[in-house]
C-alpha cells in the first residue's frame, strides 16, 4: 500500500472517529504538517504487529478541550481538568490508530501501547512526530487543528 | 425491568462515554459497576450480579482475553452476555474473543446507535 492510500485510510478513520465518538466534523482535511498555533496537546503511542510502528497526534488546546467536552458530555468545557483533556486526547489517538491498523491488516493482530499525552506550551518546540513519519493528515476545525502522524517499521 | 451493567475499561473517559451513551439510549439501567481491568471486574462480580458485561481487550493487570477465559471457567458467570468493545478490529482478535465467551464484538470508533442496537440484541430488549 502506498503513502497516498495510507493517507486515505488515516483521513477516513480520523473523520469517522471525530464524527461518531467526538460529535464533530473537520472543515478541511489535508496532508498539511505544520504545527497548529498556540498551546498544544500531543499524544503518542507505538504498535507491535505486522508492521510495527508509531502514531502521534497533535491537537490545538482549544480543540482538545472541545472534543473532551463532547466525549465526556460536559456542559461547561472550562470546568474540565487538564488531565481529563489529556486523557481524551490519548483516547482519540488510540481509536484512530487502531482503526487504521485494522483497515491496513484486517487479518493480523496488533498490540497498541497506552497513549502518552503531554501538554506543549505555545513557545515550546514540542515532540517532533513528523521526523520519519511518511504519512500525515491534518484536520482543520473551527477551534484549531489536529495533525496525525503515522510511521511504520520503528515500533516499540 | 432495570438491567445491572458492568463496564470494564482502563480508560475512565471511555467508561464515562459508554455509560452516558447507554443512559441516553433509553435502555433501563439499574446499577452500573465500573472496573479498570479484568481482575477488578472479577472482584466486583464476586459480590454483585450483572445482566451484561461490556469489556475492552487491551488493559493492564488482566486483559480482556484472560478476563473472558476466567468467566468461561466459572459456571456462575459463564452465561452472562459479554460485549467486547475494542480498538483492535482484526479478524484474528475478533475470532479469538468469540471463541471465548464474547457474544458480540464492537470496533471503535462506534456510533451511539450501534452500541444501543448491540445492547438491545444481547439483552433481548425490543427497540
Amino acid at each position: 500500500m502506498n503513502e497516498q492510500e495510507v493517507f486515505q485510510l488515516l483521513a477516513c478513520a480520523g473523520q469517522q472517529t471525530l464524527e461518531t465518538m467526538f460529535f464533530t466534523m473537520p472543515d478541511v482535511v489535508s496532508t498539511g504538517t505544520e504545527r497548529p498555533a498556540g498551546p498544544l496537546i500531543a499524544a503518542s503511542l507505538t504498535f507491535e504487529g505486522s508492521p510495527p510502528g508509531r502514531f502521534g497526534a497533535i491537537l490545538s488546546e482549544p480543540v482538545g478541550r472541545s472534543m473532551a467536552a463532547n466525549f465526556l458530555g460536559a456542559e461547561d468545557e472550562e470546568a474540565l481538568s487538564p488531565a481529563q483533556i489529556a486523557e481524551v486526547s490519548g483516547e482519540l489517538a488510540n481509536i484512530i490508530c487502531g482503526a487504521v491498523l485494522t483497515d491496513l491488516e484486517s487479518n493480523a493482530a496488533f498490540d497498541l501501547s497506552s497513549p502518552i499525552p503531554i501538554y506543549v506550551p505555545a513557545d515550546d518546540p514540542g515532540p517532533d512526530y513528523a521526523a520519519g513519519a511518511p504519512v500525515t493528515c491534518r484536520f482543520d476545525l473551527p477551534e484549531g487543528a489536529i495533525v496525525l502522524y503515522l510511521a511504520f517499521g520503528t515500533g516499540a | 425491568m432495570a438491567f445491572q451493567l458492568m463496564v470494564v475499561d482502563d480508560s475512565p473517559a471511555m467508561r464515562a462515554l459508554i455509560v452516558r451513551v447507554i443512559e441516553l439510549s433509553g435502555i433501563e439501567i439499574g446499577e452500573c459497576h465500573l472496573a479498570a481491568n479484568g481482575q477488578e471486574a472479577l472482584d466486583l462480580l464476586a459480590k454483585h450480579w450483572v445482566d451484561i458485561i461490556l469489556t475492552d481487550v487491551n488493559m493492564p493487570v488482566m486483559n480482556g482475553e484472560e478476563f473472558l477465559r476466567r468467566l468461561d471457567a466459572d459456571e456462575r458467570l459463564r452465561d452472562i452476555p459479554v460485549l467486547v468493545i475494542s480498538t483492535d478490529g482484526s479478524e484474528h482478535r475478533m475470532r479469538r474473543m468469540r471463541e471465548l465467551s464474547a457474544k458480540s464484538y464492537l470496533k471503535k470508533p462506534f456510533s451511539p446507535e450501534v452500541l444501543r442496537e448491540r445492547m438491545e440484541q444481547l439483552l433481548g430488549v425490543a427497540p
